[in-house]
């Protein structure tokens, strides 16, 4: 019931061990029996507190709280009455409620049943303690109870007691006898006078039955005895020996019992009071804070606080709160929240802003807690530490109700109210002390304000000149006490214009600059603000915005000063008047210079007289026009004429004879460069040699088509000449013959041109048979003809096509053309005497070839030129005659007719082969594949073997025979596939010697000394890396770069471009590396398909392993060239060098010079036929396909 | 700076704005030069044109001497004549049977006081309009 372990009450002696709270001696019982604490009862008997449903009421802690929650107090005990006695309870007995011998009966707080109403007798008014209505559990009563009684225990609250000094009479040691057995606290109590609740007629009739003023029982007659019908036993429920000097715990265990010893109350015995009493913790100052409720829907009450105001601590000065700003406010405290209301208070007396702010935060929808967090947050961040904004500390708040901030407001109005009056009090003061010192600046002030005022209104310009020189001597007075001027570098930028000036020294301090005082003047309308060494320059247009500004503005203006705590600073200007007006009308110095003025002066001639200055005027006038006379003549009458003059169309004859003279020295030319051809022919008969000239052009793969001579040689002609003339006629420009510095004046540029022209003509005609000789020698000399054609190979037509030999030559003089004739044939006969001349064989040989003989058939041209001179046509009619016995003497013109026209078919047939075989680049139309029966489309189809496709295939030509690379365009012509194993040798005797040879001879050196020179090069770079230290790029040698054999790219017809071997590799030899881009296979996976989608069809990446690619599409080597070929001449093999795997271009076989490096790609065989890249190399075993 | 403009001058700008400058000019030029050649040749044509066939004669002589001229790029090419012409105060122009002193003339011309005559008549006239009169202050700028 209780909690505490109650030990049974000691045996009093009275019987068995009775739980007989209601027991108890009518002398002994009384409350406060030392006995009877907690278990006995007046009448000695003890009893079973576990069956009370409180404490007895002699107990401190068990006191009914009829009286109004008493605690821990013991009425004062009445031995003499039984105080305790009740009307209530049946037991009339007075001695007490527990006082019935018989023992109280319990049965009621047992059942529940008030045994008091159990004879029908009215219900008896119980004590609050007991307070239930009928029916109502006992136990729930005295659980109640109890816990009313423990919580009296365990409560801090003092008891309703009166202390003993205020009302008792009785000291303490005057009480202790009378209440010998009673109790310290008793004792205590007994002078102690309680404070009474309850203390109504109501309670006290119907309740209370125990009056704590008199210590004594009250409505003992409604007390009772609770065992009166002998229900329960008279010691109780206890476990007893018969003998009752036992009794047996719940667990079994025995212990004595002596009636006589007092039962002792454990509460008090124990330190359970003691530790309830006397605590060590400390006292507490402050509320223990707990956490925050949070505020929701759901709570109650007004919602939190989010609102703080703000205002200046104490600490500020008037100074530095102007600066703050609004915004300054808002935007600090943004940081701990949004705000949705800001609210700035003026002073109502000034209309000045008080520096007191009402932020009031905002929070999103169903969050209320953010915003009162916000201002939490905010007030707590500066509740330590004051919060500074701009130098000024402010102090934040959390506004709780509008009177806060009105106070707020108000304290710091009644403090504006209080400065000013002070501030009013001074000024009056120093007002007075002013006055009396000075009197003059006040006149001044004075005079200047009226002149002021004047300016303001009226403009300077139109003072009369005494004010006007009063006011600029005020304002110089006033604003330029030091009289400064305007540096002379910024004269021509202010212009004599009156402008405002601040020192660089002052505005260097504060940093201000242009735009500062651009934006506060704005008003004012100046012109522009020039920035100085010295200052800044605020100039101004007119003159009366520069004075109103000053006038206005200096000394009251307020810049920020980034300089000093960014506080307002005043700024003062210094008025710079215009010079003029300063030195006219201020009487002060003069700016000017007595040679300046002098200056002036002399540009300022006074006439005397209308007359000087007509005269004046009209020596201007024709000056000028002496000058604009000159300028007329030379822009619009030399000028012009000069050009026009010069127009090559008014000298026609000039024209016509320079071109008579190109023509002949084109014709000469020409001419010469037959006669040399022709030689090359005939020394080149054998070997169908075509004309080196015509086969320079590098781009032409298929081109075997033949320029025009003529042109050529025209340039040729051109070229030369203005070359030779250059290097020979040494003409001076034009320019020189301007040369005024030239000593001899007697020789004018003319005479010079005269003397060189004159030279000019006997220098051209020499120059012109010198020419010729030197193209002569020139065309023994390849080179240059190839470096002089070069250029001119690139513009030539190439839709010309001239028909073998013939060249169109240019119309040209009769005379001309016989000295045409009369060359070549001297030329013809010098060679035809050469063929007779004796030849030193052994064996005869014939001057004519006779391959004519052993022919079955002759054409007529054959069987003529077989008649080489008189003898043999002698010898042939004879043959004739005898055949024929008579010689017919008529003239058959029909036979001439028929020889002109089987000749001339022939030489056209003729002609149309040889255009067909150079056509097929000289290579031979096999006979097979003739068709001369009709069109050869008439033929049909047939199988043509490969070894013939190359005929009429072009594309098909190279494996056998390298086309077109590098330097054997010269040999193209005429070749056929026998002379495959000729062409290189012929390559080498056609080609350049001296160029290739220099160029690659240096390069060709012994593999050995190659190697050797590699390996100390290479040492040597790793000597330098070592003295270096650091890895440095700079020093990086690719070692494989040594072995690169001398390669170049040439277009290709394979595609595109190709590479060529510029000297014979041998097989197994590193050609070259191939070098490009070192990337990831995914990376190379993307680009290719960038590539793809950017139409750069040719892929260029190679593989080095999984991993690596190597990309040479944007950067690379020359090995990206190289083509693939289906029987490749070269191989790609990976090797590690340093370290790191690179891709090396090996030859597979002995590849020839000028021949096309080729390898197989290898790439991978792709099933869908869309993605198959077809294959041009023309190898006989050619796939088809790249993959 | 001179704060004042030179009256002489200002009636000099006058005068050219009226046209009278223009007209002197074109009057020079056109009318009959009466000029003596070096070959003691009075000349009744126009100085323009005397110029002018001046020029072209010795621009031919030039070109005769030197073929190239021609066939040189003819912007350059006359650019550099027409210095050679005008060197020396039209020296070359005085060469030959046909040669003028040009400079000479044209100094004659200015001094002609003829010319002066009109040209400070008509300058009167124009002060008589602008009423400029010497008495009065100049004008600052």
């Amino acid at each position: 019931m209780s909690g505490y372990n109650r030990r049974p009450p000691p045996y009093n002696g009275s019987g068995p061990y009775r739980s007989n709270k209601y027991h108890g001696n009518s002398d002994e019982r009384g409350y406060g029996n030392e006995r009877d604490r907690g278990s006995t009862y007046n009448n000695g008997n003890s009893y079973d507190t576990r069956y009370h449903s409180s404490a007895p009421p002699h107990h401190r802690n068990h006191y009914p709280t009829s009286r109004g929650g008493y605690s821990g107090y013991h009425p004062p005990v009445d031995r003499s009455n039984n105080h305790y006695h009740s009307s209530r309870f049946e037991n009339t007995n007075t001695t007490s409620r527990y006082s019935s011998a018989s023992g109280p009966s319990t049965a009621h707080l047992r059942t529940g049943v008030d045994s008091r109403y159990s004879n029908g007798s009215a219900p008896l008014p119980i004590t609050s303690r007991y307070s239930y209505r009928e029916n109502r559990n006992l136990n729930m009563v005295a659980s109640t109870t109890i816990s009313g009684s423990i919580r009296y225990q365990k409560s801090t609250t003092k008891p309703d007691v009166v202390l003993p000094s205020e009302t008792s009479d009785l000291t303490r040691q005057e009480a202790e006898p009378l209440n010998a057995n009673l109790y310290e606290d008793d004792i205590k109590r007994n002078v102690i006078k309680p404070i009474l609740k309850y203390d109504t007629e109501y309670f006290n009739t119907k309740y209370h039955y125990f009056d704590p003023t008199t210590n004594k029982l009250v409505n003992t007659a409604d007390f009772h005895n609770w065992n009166e019908k002998k229900q329960f036993p008279p010691n109780g429920f206890v476990n007893m020996t018969p003998e009752g000097n036992l009794a047996y715990d719940s667990q079994g265990k025995s212990y004595p019992i002596n009636p006589n010893e007092s039962s002792i109350d454990p509460r008090e015995q124990s330190s359970y009071l003691t530790k309830i009493n006397i605590t060590k913790r400390k006292h507490r100052i402050t509320l223990t804070p707990i956490e925050r409720v949070s505020y929701d829907k759901y709570s109650l009450g007004p919602p939190p606080l989010c609102e703080i105001v703000i205002y200046p601590s104490d600490t500020n000065d008037n100074i530095t709160l102007i600066n703050v700003q609004d915004i300054t406010i808002k935007n600090y405290f943004k940081k701990f929240g949004t705000i949705s209301h800001f609210e700035s208070y003026i002073d109502p007396n000034n209309a000045l802003p008080l520096h007191i702010y009402l932020l009031r935060f905002s929070s999103p929808e169903n969050k209320i807690n953010d915003s009162a967090k916000a201002a939490y947050l905010a007030v707590k961040r500066h509740e330590n530490k004051a919060c500074t904004i701009t130098n000024c500390h402010f102090k934040v708040v959390l506004k709780k109700n509008q009177e806060q901030v009105e106070s707020i407001k108000l304290k710091f109005i009644l403090a504006n109210e209080e400065q000013t009056k002070l501030l009013q009090k001074k000024a009056s003061i120093t007002a007075e002390k002013s006055k009396e010192a000075n009197n003059v600046s006040n006149t001044l002030d004075a005079v200047s304000s009226t002149i002021e005022h004047k300016l303001i209104e009226n403009d300077v310009n139109k003072l009369s000149p005494e004010d006007r020189e009063s006011v600029y001597k005020e304002l110089t007075l006033k604003f330029n006490k030091r009289n400064r001027r305007v540096p002379s570098d910024l004269e021509n930028k202010i212009n004599n214009r009156a402008c405002l000036f601040v020192s660089t020294n002052f505005v260097g301090f504060h940093g201000m600059t242009r735009a500062d005082f651009a934006q506060r003047l704005r008003p004012y309308r100046f012109s522009h603000i020039e920035r100085h060494v010295t200052g800044i320059y605020i100039v101004f247009n007119d003159i009366n915005d520069a004075i109103r500004c000053a006038m206005k503005e200096s000394g009251k203006l307020t810049i920020i000063s980034r300089g000093f705590q960014r506080m307002p600073i005043v700024v003062k200007f210094t008025l710079l008047l215009p010079p003029t007006m300063h030195s006219r009308f201020s009487g002060y110095k003069s700016m000017k210079t007595r040679d300046e003025i002098k200056a002036s002066k002399e540009q300022e001639p006074m006439y005397r007289n209308q007359e000087a200055l007509l005269k004046a005027a009209t020596k201007y006038i024709l000056e000028d026009l002496k000058t604009a006379l000159n300028t007329d003549i030379r822009r619009k009458i030399v000028g012009p004429t000069v050009f026009d003059t010069l127009n090559p169309d008014n000298f026609p004859e000039l024209v016509a004879k320079r071109k008579e003279r190109e023509a002949i020295k084109e014709e000469n030319r020409q001419n010469v460069a037959e006669t040399a051809n022709t030689k090359a022919l005939d020394a080149s008969f054998q070997n169908n040699v075509v004309n080196k000239e015509q086969d320079m052009d590098i781009f032409k793969l298929y081109g075997g088509y033949l320029k025009p001579q003529a042109s050529r040689k025209r340039r040729l002609s051109h070229s030369l000449r203005s070359r030779s003339k250059r290097t020979k006629l040494e003409l001076e420009p034009m320019a020189h013959f301007l040369n005024e510095e030239s000593t001899s004046k007697e020789q004018t540029p003319l005479t010079d041109l005269n003397v060189s022209s004159s030279h000019q003509y006997d220098e051209d005609e020499s120059a012109s048979s010198q020419d010729e000789d030197e193209i002569m020698e020139n065309l023994d000399d390849e080179e240059d003809l190839s470096k002089v054609f070069h250029d001119d190979f690139m513009d030539i037509d190439k839709s010309e096509i001239t028909e073998g030999d013939r060249v169109d030559t240019e119309p040209t003089t009769p005379e001309q053309e016989g000295k045409l004739e009369a060359e070549t044939k001297t030329e013809k006969e010098a060679t035809l005497l050469d063929m007779y001349k004796p030849s030193e064989t052994e064996l005869p040989v014939p001057v004519y070839k006779d391959d004519l003989f052993g022919k079955r058939e002759l054409s007529l041209e054959e069987v003529q030129e077989t008649i080489k001179d008189e003898e043999d046509l002698r010898i042939l009619k004879e043959i004739l005659q005898e055949s024929r016995n008579e010689v017919s003497t008529t003239p058959n013109n029909l036979i001439e007719y028929e020889l002109w026209k089987i000749k001339d078919y022939q030489g056209r047939k003729k002609d149309s082969e040889d255009a067909h075989f150079k056509l097929n680049e000289s290579i031979a139309y096999d006979n097979s594949l003739k068709w001369e029966e009709g069109s050869f489309k008439t033929h049909g189809f047939f199988k043509v073997p490969d070894r013939l496709k190359h005929c009429y295939l072009p594309h098909r030509r190279r494996i056998h025979q390298p086309l077109n690379t590098v330097s054997h365009h010269t040999n193209i012509g005429g070749e056929s596939i026998e002379d495959v194993s000729n062409t290189p040798l012929q390559r080498e005797e056609s080609a350049k010697p001296e160029s290739s040879d220099n160029a690659v001879g240096q390069e060709i050196a012994s593999s050995r000394e190659n190697r050797a020179s590699n390996r100390r090069f290479q040492q040597d770079i790793e000597a330098q890396k070592a003295a270096i230290g650091t890895e440095s790029d700079l020093l990086s040698l690719n070692q494989l770069n040594k072995r690169k054999k001398p390669v170049t790219f040439a277009r290709s017809a394979i595609h595109n471009w190709g590479l060529y071997a510029l000297e014979p590799i041998a097989a197994k030899e590193m050609i070259i590396e191939y070098v490009g881009e070192r990337i990831r296979q995914p990376v190379s996976e993307m680009r290719e398909k960038r590539y793809l989608k950017s139409g750069i069809g040719s892929s260029y990446l190679f593989r080095v392993d999984e991993n690596n690619v190597i990309d040479a599409t944007k950067k690379g080597g020359i090995a990206r060239f190289i083509n693939h070929c289906c029987e490749p001449s070269c191989t790609a093999k990976i090797i590690k060098v340093g370290g790191r795997k690179r891709i090396v271009i090996y030859a597979l076989r002995d590849i020839a010079k000028n021949e096309e490096l080729t390898y197989d790609y290898k790439f991978e065989r792709e099933k869908d036929d869309e993605e198959r890249l077809p294959c041009y190399c023309g190898a006989p075993s050619c796939k088809g396909f790249l993959n | 700076m001179p704060n004042q403009v030179d009256q002489a001058r200002e009636l000099a700008e006058q005068f050219k704005k009226q046209g009278y400058f223009d007209r002197l000019k074109s009057e020079i030029l056109s009318r009959d030069s009466n000029i003596i050649t070096n070959g003691n040749v009075r000349s009744s044509e126009s100085l323009e044109k005397i110029l002018k066939d001046l020029t072209t004669s010795t621009v031919k002589d030039m070109v005769n001497k030197d073929e190239e001229l021609i066939f040189k790029n003819r912007g350059p090419t006359s650019a550099l004549v027409e210095a050679q012409l005008l060197k020396n105060n039209y020296r070359k122009f005085n060469e030959g049977q046909n040669g003028i002193d040009l400079n000479r003339y044209l100094e004659g011309c200015m001094q002609d006081p003829a010319l002066g005559d009109t040209v400070h008549k008509e300058i009167q006239q124009l002060a008589v309009k602008e009423n400029i009169n010497l008495n009065q202050k100049p004008k600052s700028t």
